[in-house]
């Protein structure tokens, strides 16, 4: 029980760390690929937040709720990190809601983000919202989808439930659901649209800028990082019978990071999409890939 | 078809309204009209004898023969031969009719005479394009009276502000790595019309060039930096134009040097486009390696000229450095190394989904647009127009190798995309050839002389298109030196690609022209207290990146 807290208290405090050094190593992995240099270390990304919290606070007309709106979706977003398994089961996460308190919260984040990036009244930023919630709903209900799914498929509505699944074609699929929702919901090229440089000069962060940008920032990399600790626990959880916590605890941060990679590595092979095409070519993936999964659910693979 | 044959038909179509009709070597037919008649004549050449409209040179020829002159230059592409009507102005009252509604792409050229030297033209509306909102009323910078030192005190205007739902795209913006401004009407997602403010950085570079400060050899070093991605296009437009109307006989191997480099920048313009377009379709992997490559072109330019941009080698004619033996064995190396790269670059970026779908179907200008228009380069080739300067009005070495003109007739984004691609690979390979065939013998003419009075006709065709200069030779340096970069050809007919295009594509279909817009600023000032914006003109100075004049 110690054992598991402890452990629990120093990755909660490593994973609410990780998510900017991640994007760093991301940048440097990119850059790679691109043939570049790239950032001069993987804490860049650290440093500019950093950077951006020591600047003054520069807010538009709106820039009151924008602040505080900053505020609560960064508050909402960490406690999502807190009720997410860190590769084990901890006292939240054995709750028995714990995966329909964690589904609440991640649509309250997403909720919240567009609700923040709507208050600025720029244009591009309109316009990068709208998208935004475009996206979001069609991600959002797959999503939402795929984790009902996990708590049919595992007979338990927490955490624990995965604990106990069994490695099959459903349980498969059911990861690549949850796994193409993270995807796009961590805003991703080719559906990183709401902020399109190109056409909309940054989009939904244009007015934002000093502290308000760093938080809104801190808080993006770790609500991706959330998305990506839901695919590694779908991952590390079973094996705990196995391996036992401390060295899921261990390899858990590792998982999360490979995720982040390969899915870095994706984007870059991809170009940004278009508004119109993007909801199409979402459901040319959800609709096989639910249909495969009820499917296999019913044979009993 | 003969020059002779072609005159005749012009005498045929042209003789009734005709004051003159005369060849000139250098220029083209000329026809001299009457203002009356400037509609009719205009009719004739653009539509009965199907020529393109190339560029128009409004000329203050008080001194000369107590006119205002404007020459319109036309072209009769598959025959390579220019037509140009000449119409003369009254001196005290500058009227002429306006020809915009017969010939599309000549509205520019009239509002930019009426900016610059007041000639007023009826039956359309004028108003403020080249110069800034607060340049006073009635001074024409480019009358021969007002000196070029003229730094007039700004005027007050007053501009309401914007209504309605729009979406301003520059005049500073991701999406345009110039300063240009385009406001687009937006209806949701989709732009229902757009607006050009362009100019902002308009630098005076022809009025420069008649100044004492510049001789006829000074001049190609100020063309250069017209633009700074295709400089020495302009540089070798204007050589060309004062050889031409000078009959200076320029070394064959000058003539092969001026067009090995001519491909070179054309390389490294292509590739710098594509690296462009690919970062604005988010495909941030095909701009880092298609900018890898073009450094490759970097170098390589560097080798031949000594610089990687802006070369400085040109000269009235001909060229300041030689090719030797490892110069020819560095290009033959980094183009086999070059094919090979970009070989791989343009399968991958051509199979990138997100860019196929956004590319495709997206800006068309149909062809009919197109020939309205006149437009020119990859646009008009893209567009099912086939016009190649090189093929046309064969300048330099071109006449002496072989290549294909790659046309495309679907009009749309992935239609300009391959248009490049492909010119891409036609460039190595007329480098190539150049460098076979290339001659021995001096690189400098021995005997130059330029007389006054003479007009003379330069083109390139630049990677943007074709690049048009024409002069008027005076005494030590041009009387007048008219310059028509190729944007300002295309700069139009973004009006038709975006008109209902997704707004997501419209940087990418703004880039497809790739515009080249020049680089001085205006200076904004900022009354703290009531808030008012006032907009100074700085001092003229010759920028390296951009391409308006």
């Amino acid at each position: 029980m110690w054992l598991a807290i402890s452990l629990y208290i120093v990755l909660i405090l490593v994973f609410l760390l990780i998510p900017p050094l991640y994007d760093g190593i991301e940048r440097k992995i990119r850059a790679k690929l691109h043939s570049r240099i790239g950032p001069p270390t993987p804490l860049q990304t650290w440093y500019d937040i950093l950077k951006l919290f020591k600047k003054e606070l520069v807010i538009t007309d709106t820039g009151l709720a924008s602040v505080l709106l900053s505020g609560l979706l960064m508050a909402t977003v960490i406690i999502t990190a807190f009720t997410l398994p860190l590769g084990f089961s901890t006292p939240i996460t054995s709750n028995g809601s714990s995966l329909v308190l964690f589904t609440i919260l991640l649509i309250g984040c997403q909720l919240l983000w567009v609700s923040l990036t709507l208050t600025p009244g720029n244009p591009y930023a309109t316009i990068g919202v709208f998208r935004e919630a475009l996206i979001g709903m069609i991600n959002e209900f797959f999503l939402v989808m795929g984790l009902v799914a996990l708590m049919f498929y595992t007979g338990s509505s927490s955490f624990d439930g995965i604990i106990r699944a069994r490695p099959s074609l459903t349980y498969l699929l059911i990861f690549a659901l949850i796994a193409v929702s993270a995807f796009i919901g961590s805003g991703r090229i080719p559906y990183d649209i709401a902020e399109a440089e190109p056409e909309l000069a940054s989009g939904v962060l244009i007015e934002f800028s000093g502290p308000l940008l760093g938080i809104t920032l801190y808080s993006h990399y770790l609500k991706r990082a959330i998305l990506y600790g839901l695919l590694a626990d779908m991952i590390v959880l079973p094996l705990t019978r196995i391996i036992g916590i401390v060295a899921s605890a261990l390899i858990y941060p590792v998982v999360v990071l490979a995720i982040w990679i390969v899915f870095a590595v994706i984007s870059v092979m991809l170009g940004r999409t278009r508004v119109d095409i993007a909801p199409r070519s979402m459901l040319k993936i959800y609709i096989p890939l639910t249909i495969a999964m009820l499917i296999a659910w019913l044979v009993g693979v | 078809m003969s020059v002779k044959e072609i005159m005749d038909i012009i005498r045929e179509k042209l003789g009734g309204i005709a004051e003159d009709i005369r060849y000139v070597e250098s220029a083209g037919i000329i026809v001299r009209v009457k203002p009356v008649n400037l509609r009719e004549a205009s009719h004739i050449v653009h539509d009965v004898l199907d020529a393109y409209f190339r560029t128009m040179m409004a000329v203050d020829e008080r001194p000369i023969n107590n006119t205002f002159a404007a020459y319109y230059v036309y072209g009769l592409d598959d025959k390579g031969i220019n037509i140009i009507i000449e119409a003369h102005a009254d001196p005290y009252t500058p009227v002429l009719p306006s020809i915009a509604d017969i010939v599309p792409a000549a509205d520019w050229y009239e509002l930019e005479a009426w900016d610059l030297l007041g000639i007023k033209f009826k039956n359309r509306k004028l108003h403020r394009f080249v110069l800034p909102d607060d340049w006073p009323e009635g001074l024409y910078p480019l009358r021969r009276d007002v000196d070029y030192t003229v730094r007039p005190s700004p005027r007050i205007t007053y501009k309401p502000p914007l209504q309605g739902p729009r979406l301003p795209v520059g005049p500073y913006h991701p999406a345009l790595h110039e300063p240009e401004y385009f406001e687009l009407f937006v209806e949701g997602e989709r732009v229902v019309d757009v607006e050009y403010n362009g100019f902002h950085v308009h630098r005076g570079i022809e009025k420069l060039a008649e100044s004492p400060r510049f001789t006829y050899q000074k001049i190609p070093f100020l063309a250069e930096r017209i633009c700074g991605i295709c400089g020495f296009v302009h540089s070798v437009a204007y050589t060309l134009s004062v050889e031409n109307a000078a009959k200076i006989e320029v070394p064959e191997r000058a003539q092969y040097i001026r067009s090995i480099v001519l491909e070179v920048e054309r390389l490294h313009s292509h590739l710098l486009w594509l690296g462009v377009a690919c970062h604005l379709l988010g495909y941030d992997a095909g701009f880092m390696h298609s900018w890898r490559i073009r450094e490759k072109v970097m170098v390589l330019a560097e080798l031949l000229t000594g610089s990687r941009k802006t070369y400085g080698i040109n000269l009235v004619g001909g060229v300041r450095k030689d090719i030797n033996m490892d110069k020819i064995t560095a290009i033959r190396n980094t183009l086999a190394w070059l094919r090979s790269e970009f070989a791989k670059l343009a399968d991958l970026v051509t199979s990138v989904p997100q860019i196929v779908r956004r590319a495709r179907g997206t800006g068309i200008l149909p062809r009919d647009e197109a020939r309205k228009l006149s437009v020119v380069g990859p646009v008009a080739r893209a567009s099912g127009l086939d016009r190649d300067v090189r093929r046309d009005y064969p300048y330099c070495a071109y006449k002496d190798v072989s290549f294909r003109v790659p046309v495309y007739t679907e009009g749309d984004n992935l239609a300009r995309v391959m248009v490049r691609v492909e010119e891409i690979f036609e460039s190595m390979d007329i480098i190539d050839q150049l460098l076979d065939k290339l001659p021995g013998g001096p690189i400098m003419a021995e005997k130059m002389e330029v007389p006054a009075g003479l007009v003379g006709i330069g083109n390139v065709e630049a990677p943007r298109g074709e690049d048009i200069h024409i002069i008027i030779t005076g005494r030590g340096r041009p009387y007048r030196w008219r310059v028509r970069a190729p944007t300002y050809q295309n700069i139009p007919a973004l009006k038709v690609m975006l008109r209902d295009a997704p707004l997501a594509d419209a940087p990418l279909t703004i880039a497809s022209i790739d515009p080249c817009f020049s680089c001085t600023d205006r200076i904004v000032v900022i009354d703290l207290k009531t808030g008012k914006r006032e907009k100074l003109q700085t001092v003229s100075i010759p920028g390296e990146c951009g391409c308006e004049i």
